[in-house]
């Protein structure tokens, strides 16, 4: 059926499944939040703004769709939290302002509506940054601009919509340098790409649960939403991520036919890549689809009400965890299994799973602060992209907390080694924060992209020589690369190299690149530990 | 006026309208900003700065700690103020600590005015 007219009740529900929409991608957004100050916390900000002003809508009765446009506008005002909410709530303003007096919204009026948006928005800066949330608005309503001449069904619209808004934030990198070195995608644009989704999704006719809905509204904790939430509610079972390399011209073929599967998907392009998410009952079909496309890489499937289980199940732990207080409390951020499990054994009560191109926000980093015994509070954030994260949980919560700015995973155990529990907290940050600068660090990755990083010219999947933060080697082959970075930062009065090895590399291989070593360099011990990170296959620290 | 960096080799001497600049130019990218204000407001009037003079909203203050950054600037109406004000104060300090290494102690917004015309 088509729809022809938005009125005031249509406008509602998709306001409310734009919300949903968002809040069930909050963390992905987060995730990707690198600009203007890279806190994490665009995701969770958008969220906020977007149920507070639900919540401020549902309070009405409206009988036109200029009403509620109205209402929207108010509320994400009143509730605008962070840059991209204050940018949100310019949007609806300009969207309200545009249907003021419109009983129903063909799809002329919206796309004037978009328009009138994307004006606005743009009103309250003086210097537009393009590659963000702003350019995605400001494309996304030219292109509505081209449908004004005669009325179609809005689901239709909307589709072209989704479809612009897709290609304009895939482009966001072109135009920011900084999402470009970070290998994301703008994290507002994103947001706002979930919020026209839902938009078409409850057109035609989609709509969340209200204990869906609810699940997320609850601003104070997400991890105490999700244990409101039943296990037997989820209705797709595994979380399934892949990536397609190779791909044809025109893959939306292969979009349809995922999307006919489950939901929540994910769908990016980029490149020769296309990378797919989606939460289904039949991952095997999903995969054998993506086959016909291109070759396969990085296959994930979890099942979700086994995760959600473990959640409910850590949750009710930490509650119950409630022994004698202690004088200090340790938080740790790291990826991989074996080095969370190196940090427990070190005495950290509570890892955080995040690093590099998934970095925790503040809000999860204030939940462990809160979630963990001890008088004072020390968190080791181990990525210098969370160490300001970090310090603004420190700023959130009522206990001393103490941030121990280490930039690597070696640098936190070397931290978390000096402590000493017979001194003060704040000696033993002065301490930590002492020896962090006597570690070395060599990460050996790969290249997820064609970049320059000064004079160098890197390809995707070249193997990176990192040292303390900088390129040190570039090439195709691991083992050059990881010799010729440890060569430079090794010198005559290094004694011990603690190697982890990460997920993809074999036990065998690191011991015999350790034997190497060890052989080459006669006074250097070399120790290997199972780090099981990703990303990363060698994290290697010098002492 | 000079902010004075010390290390084992050397000295960095970074003049106070270097900061100054990249505080006002930080400051125009963040949302809901439209202009920046003269400071000198004997007059009562509040003059709104074109670009080329950016730093002249902004004034530096040497700390021994640090710097203290005072802005003064013109908001769009229709946005929440106190929000798009702790916005503009996180990014000047995220920018300024990034691109000089000093350490901000506080960054104080002063907001002169308010655009109604859209």
């Amino acid at each position: 059926m088509d729809i022809m007219y938005i009125n005031g009740d249509l406008l509602l529900k998709m306001f409310r499944q734009g919300t949903f929409e968002l809040n069930s991608n909050k963390e992905l957004v987060d995730s990707l939040n690198v600009f203007p100050v890279p806190d994490g916390d665009t995701g969770t900000n958008m969220s906020l703004t977007m149920n507070a002003a639900l919540t401020e809508v549902l309070k009405g009765e409206y009988d036109s769709a200029g009403q509620v446009a109205k209402a929207i506008s108010k509320g994400s005002l009143m509730g605008a939290r962070g840059n991209s909410g204050v940018i949100l709530s310019q949007i609806f303003r300009g969207f309200a302002k545009a249907c003021e007096d419109k009983e129903q919204l063909s799809s002329i009026d919206l796309a004037n509506a978009f328009k009138q948006a994307s004006d606005t928005a743009y009103k309250a800066v003086m210097k537009p940054v393009e590659g963000t949330i702003l350019t995605v608005i400001r494309l996304t309503s030219d292109k509505a601009m081209e449908y004004t001449e005669e009325e179609m069904p809005v689901h239709d619209l909307l589709k072209i919509l989704i479809n612009t808004a897709e290609e304009t934030l895939a482009k966001t990198p072109e135009y920011l340098k900084v999402l470009k070195q970070a290998g994301v995608v703008d994290a507002g644009g994103k947001g706002l790409n979930c919020i026209i989704q839902g938009f078409y999704d409850a057109v035609i006719g989609k709509e969340a649960k209200d204990h869906e809905l609810e699940a997320h509204m609850s601003s104070e904790s997400v991890v105490a939403a999700q244990a409101t939430f039943n296990t037997d509610d989820i209705e797709f079972s595994y979380c399934t991520e892949f990536i397609v390399r190779g791909g044809k011209e025109d893959n939306m073929p292969l979009k349809s036919k995922i999307e006919t599967l489950g939901d929540s998907m994910v769908f990016v392009e980029d490149d020769d890549l296309i990378k797919i998410h989606i939460h289904t009952n039949n991952p095997g079909v999903a995969l054998e689809s993506a086959l016909e496309f291109g070759e396969l890489l990085n296959i994930k499937i979890e099942n979700m009400k086994e995760q959600h289980s473990t959640i409910i199940d850590e949750e009710k732990t930490m509650t119950e965890d409630n022994q004698e207080p202690k004088p200090f409390g340790f938080i740790s951020v790291a990826m991989g299994g074996g080095i969370a499990d190196i940090f427990r054994d070190l005495g950290v009560d509570h890892v955080i799973e995040g690093g590099q191109t998934m970095n925790p926000s503040t809000e999860d980093i204030v939940k462990a602060i809160e979630a963990v015994n001890g008088d004072a509070v020390f968190i080791l954030p181990n990525n210098s992209n969370i160490i300001l994260a970090a310090q603004q949980a420190q700023q959130l919560v009522d206990r001393p907390v103490y941030v121990v700015p280490c930039k690597s995973i070696p640098q936190g155990i070397a931290a978390m080694l000096a402590f000493d529990p017979s001194i003060e907290a704040e000696e033993n940050h002065e301490e930590m924060t002492n020896v962090i600068s006597e570690v070395k660090t060599v990460q050996i990755t790969y290249s997820v992209r064609d970049t320059m990083f000064d004079d160098l010219e890197i390809k995707k999947d070249d193997i990176l020589g990192v040292a303390d933060g900088e390129i040190r080697s570039v090439g195709r082959d691991l083992h050059e690369v990881t010799i010729s970075s440890l060569d430079e930062v090794i010198d005559e009065d290094s004694e011990i190299m603690t190697i982890y090895y990460g997920e993809d590399i074999e036990k065998g291989q690191a011991e015999a690149l350790a034997e190497e070593l060890e052989a080459k360099y006669d006074d250097l011990e070399v120790e290997i530990y199972s780090g099981g990170q990703p990303l990363y296959y060698y994290i290697c620290s010098i002492e | 006026m000079t902010i004075r960096v010390e290390n084992e080799i050397g000295t960095i001497d970074i003049n106070s309208d270097v900061v100054a600049t990249i505080a006002g130019a930080s400051a125009v990218e963040c949302y809901g900003l439209v202009g920046m204000a003269s400071r000198s407001t004997t007059n009562g009037i509040v003059n709104l700065l074109k670009r080329e003079n950016l730093s002249k909203g902004v004034l530096i203050q040497m700390e021994e700690e640090g710097i203290a950054i005072d802005l003064y600037v013109i908001i769009q109406f229709g946005t929440k103020i106190s929000v798009v004000a702790e916005n503009i104060i996180g990014q000047v300090k995220y920018n300024v600590e990034n691109q000089t290494g000093l350490k901000v102690l506080n960054v104080n917004l002063h907001i002169e005015g308010v655009r109604v015309q859209s």
